[in-house]
């Protein structure tokens, strides 16, 4: 049997919609940093949601977006594809794309704020 | 409710959520059909505590936090918030997802028999625990910076 096949739909999912979750996490710090015109746009998402904070804004948006990418993939066949090109074919294969999208984000994160800070 | 049971709770629940992680952890070396529900339950709760710790985090950083903020920049130790608090507010929303990723593997795969589904779940609960640690003692450190800047 194909791996692919014995893998769960929804971990499959999960994964590649975490992985987008990771890059856009970091462009949207490093915009909101760089360009005040990004943060009065979460500002305003924020509001939506009933706080007009940008962090608010931030968690709102990628939720919405963890989420749509979800069932996105999961109820149509671009999760299979996507994990064909991305060769994440196991679940030892997930294992790698998690600790890497999050070693990688948590490190720019960390060095960015670094250089900000001292 | 107050701002004080709010980042207790915070603290509190974090701990919480990284104990009952590890306690998961050790469970996973010996997974069988015998602690399996075990397994689910205590990692499921784990991430219950962390959603909620999460929550109550967010709401005293959101309304109340920016007194702090502002006494903390203004202190000696300013970086405690421009590295600290910045760096964490980040990093903390990738639990948010990596959370939902390991309730989602904890019941949608059957660690007892598959070695790499194991190898999933020690890696997103390693990931978690480890970040539950960061995160608490960058709290402390925020707390600190508030002292630094009241103590001026």
């Amino acid at each position: 049997m194909d791996k692919s096949e014995t893998m769960d739909p929804w971990i499959k999912a999960s994964v590649i919609s975490y992985i987008l979750i990771s890059i856009m996490n970091f462009i949207f710090v490093i915009l909101k940093e760089e360009n005040h015109g990004f943060k009065d746009s979460m500002v305003d998402i924020g509001k939506v949601f009933g706080n007009e904070h940008h962090l608010h804004g931030h968690i709102m948006l990628l939720i919405i977006v963890f989420a749509a990418v979800l069932l996105l993939l999961i109820y149509t066949p671009l999760n299979d594809m996507i994990a064909d090109l991305i060769k994440m074919d196991d679940y030892q294969k997930a294992m790698y794309w998690i600790m890497g999208s999050t070693a990688i984000t948590s490190l720019i994160i960390l060095v960015y704020f670094y250089t900000i800070a001292f | 409710m107050s701002d004080a049971f709010l980042i207790l709770g915070h603290a509190t629940l974090g701990m919480l959520a990284g104990f009952l992680l590890v306690f998961v952890y050790a469970e996973l070396h010996h997974a069988s059909e015998a602690n399996i529900m075990r397994i689910r339950y205590l990692g499921t709760l784990g991430a219950i505590f962390a959603y909620i710790g999460i929550y109550m985090g967010l709401d005293f950083y959101l309304n109340s936090y920016g007194a702090d903020k502002a006494i903390i920049k203004a202190g000696d130790w300013d970086w405690a918030h421009a590295f600290f608090t910045e760096t964490k507010e980040h990093i903390m929303i990738l639990a948010i997802f990596l959370l939902f990723i390991t309730i989602l593997a904890l019941w949608k795969t059957e660690p007892h028999k598959d070695p790499q589904a194991k190898k999933l779940l020690f890696a997103l609960v390693g990931i978690l625990f480890l970040g539950a640690i960061f995160l608490e003692g960058w709290g402390a450190i925020m707390a600190y910076g508030l002292k630094e800047g009241l103590l001026g």
